[in-house]
């Protein structure tokens, strides 16, 4: 099977299709990290443009998130042991005081679908937390989450709690949800605004030095 | 000078009918914690669970406070100017949660807390679960508190019936947002199916609170979007919600009242089905960062009225200078015609707006009144 099915079946949200695609092309000899790179990955891009358009919605990256897990789960134990690199470690949360998190989750299984690892702390999350979080996993990426006006202020503490911390400057910070702006962004000294999920995974890329501005 | 309620101007705005007249003011609801602020007075029960839940039972003893509260509200929406009360009521779905503590600071709710909808699971997985569901009936459906409030409004003024939960938004707790998402693809009859009888509940309490005494508004609230489209696509919404929005309004049209459509979020692929096919009389909710309501205005104004749109993060973060600055500037693009418009949040008259804030905004609109028809 050509990785261009997969990556069809992918797009389509057809976890078992893509499961099976995997299966047969792992079977052909083909290696893990070929089928992740030239078929899951621009699979989850292409995923995220058609958000992006206004073509794809929430249901739309749930299901492609759902096959690009059937496919990881066959092919992250061949890929041990193998060259393949994550892009990068990204520790993810919705700040203090916040209960939202699909906006979170979404954003989570774009930056999953390009690579990068994610350290997911779910909802209502303290700064100390960011911090802590940051250091234990050497994640040089932090992204914080926030729908209401009123939890903006924790945004704000745990932008300065990560720059207070040993991470200082070292860490990055991007930012997203609904009262969030990129004026606001500047205000707290956060590196990144991304206005939906699949921009954000496109911020990540830049500020991990990945791919251009 | 104290306005003198007067819904007919206020329905005449709404049809976009001449002559121009002052704008009145629109509020979607306001949170108890906001009425307490203006009226410097306490709740004497606690609002929180009526609200969430309009078909809770209601203890005796709580009766005479829970008449006082709806006689609060009613002060509430007199003395601030509206020409209407606005009223939740509507059936209790039985839902998963997730409690918070309120963020908002001094105006909090009485239990200090706020729920949230869990947006991962809900009690309706399957159809087994879909089948033991505790629906409500619709001949068991109670409106006592729209009854009441219709009772005493004050001359001058009708009521607003707010039917809180709409197509999607129920449907989708129901299953939780993530599972609702998956069933789409996986089980769309069971999707159907958790719509048709929401639909059916929503139309049916529509057909009883458009017989109340006064009640002349009803409020189809549905937040459909977020900052960039719709949660899910404008086909989905079209199969599944639409067929239901076009019975509720057709129900309450018949009746002879007023049918004004909510809907947070980027949702205005769907203004056109909404405007034509479900012929709605007016829409509420705007964020400037998506949409500001001028440009709602410019674009759709000459089929329906548009409403509110003093942004929500101004009115909670601005300072009063900036939230008056909006205002007129909103007045002025929006009510110099004097009709087809009405002025208010971009959401609702929620705890965590500082209450100067939100009087600020309102004395605004009466300053653009006085200014431009002697009156407030």
């Amino acid at each position: 099977m050509d990785l261009q099915t997969i990556t069809q079946r992918l797009i389509e949200g057809d976890a078992k299709g893509t499961a099976d695609g995997v299966r047969e092309t792992l079977d052909d000899g083909t290696p893990a990290t070929s089928i992740l790179g030239d078929a899951l990955i621009p699979g989850m891009e292409k995923v995220g443009n058609l958000f992006s358009e206004g073509e794809y919605f929430v249901p739309e990256l749930l299901l492609a998130a759902r096959a690009m897990s059937a496919a990881l789960e066959i092919l992250t134990p061949k890929l041990e042991g193998s060259d393949y690199k994550p892009a990068g470690t990204v520790v993810m949360g919705t700040v203090q005081g916040d209960m939202h998190d699909i906006g979170k989750n979404l954003v989570a299984i774009m930056l999953r679908g390009c690579g990068f690892e994610v350290v997911d702390l779910g909802a209502d999350v303290a700064p100390q937390q960011f911090v802590e979080a940051a250091r234990d996993s050497g994640a040089k990426l932090v992204g914080l989450s926030a729908l209401l006006s009123t939890t903006l202020p924790a945004m704000e503490a745990t932008v300065a709690a990560l720059r207070a911390s040993e991470l200082g400057e070292g860490v990055r910070v991007m930012v997203g949800g609904a009262p969030v702006t990129d004026e606001y962004r500047e205000q707290i000294g956060a590196d990144g605004y991304a206005p939906d999920a699949s921009s954000a995974a496109t911020l990540a890329r830049q500020l991990a030095g990945i791919s251009d501005a | 000078m104290q306005h003198e309620p007067n819904f007919e101007n206020f329905r005449r705005t709404i049809l976009r009918q001449g002559p121009p007249g002052p704008v009145p003011f629109f509020e979607l609801f306001a949170d108890p914690g906001m009425v307490e602020a203006v009226l410097e007075e306490k709740f004497p029960v606690n609002l929180h669970k009526y609200i969430e839940e309009p078909l809770l039972e209601l203890p005796e003893e709580e009766l005479p406070g829970l008449l006082k509260s709806m006689d609060m509200y009613v002060e509430f929406c007199r003395k601030l100017g509206y020409d209407y009360v606005f009223m939740v009521t509507g059936f209790s779905l039985e839902r998963a949660f997730q409690e918070a503590p309120d963020s908002a600071g001094s105006q909090n709710w009485p239990d200090g807390k706020r729920y949230w909808q869990n947006e991962s699971k809900g009690p309706i997985q399957n159809w087994e679960d879909f089948e033991r569901y505790p629906w409500p009936k619709a001949e068991e459906l109670s409106h006592m508190a729209l009854e009441y409030v219709g009772s005493v409004v004050p001359d001058g003024m009708k009521v607003a019936a707010f039917l809180y939960g709409g197509i999607f938004e129920a449907s989708s707790w129901l299953m939780g947002l993530e599972q609702f998402s998956y069933a789409l693809a996986d089980d769309p009859d069971l999707v159907e199916a958790i719509c048709q009888r929401v639909g059916g509940l929503v139309t049916a309490t529509t057909e009883q609170v458009c017989e109340i005494d006064n009640v002349d508004m009803v409020f189809l609230s549905d937040d459909l979007g977020f900052f960039s489209g719709t949660l899910v696509s404008p086909t989905v919404i079209r199969r599944y919600m639409v067929p239901h929005y076009k019975a509720v309004t057709d129900v309450a049209h018949d009746a002879g009242k007023l049918l004004i459509y909510h809907s947070c979020g980027n949702m205005y692929k769907l203004m056109d089905d909404l405007i034509d096919d479900v012929g709605i009389d007016a829409k509420h909710s705007y964020e400037d960062k998506i949409l500001p309501v001028e440009e709602a205005y410019s674009r759709w104004g000459d089929r329906i009225s548009i409403l509110g749109g003093v942004d929500m993060d101004l009115l909670s973060r601005g300072t009063e200078e900036q939230v008056r600055a909006r205002t007129r500037q909103i007045l002025e693009a929006c009510a110099a015609t004097g009709t087809g418009y009405c002025l208010g949040s971009g959401n609702t008259a929620a705890n965590y707006i500082p209450r100067q804030n939100y009087l600020a905004m309102l004395d605004e609109g009466s300053r653009w009144n006085q200014e431009n028809f002697g009156t407030v």
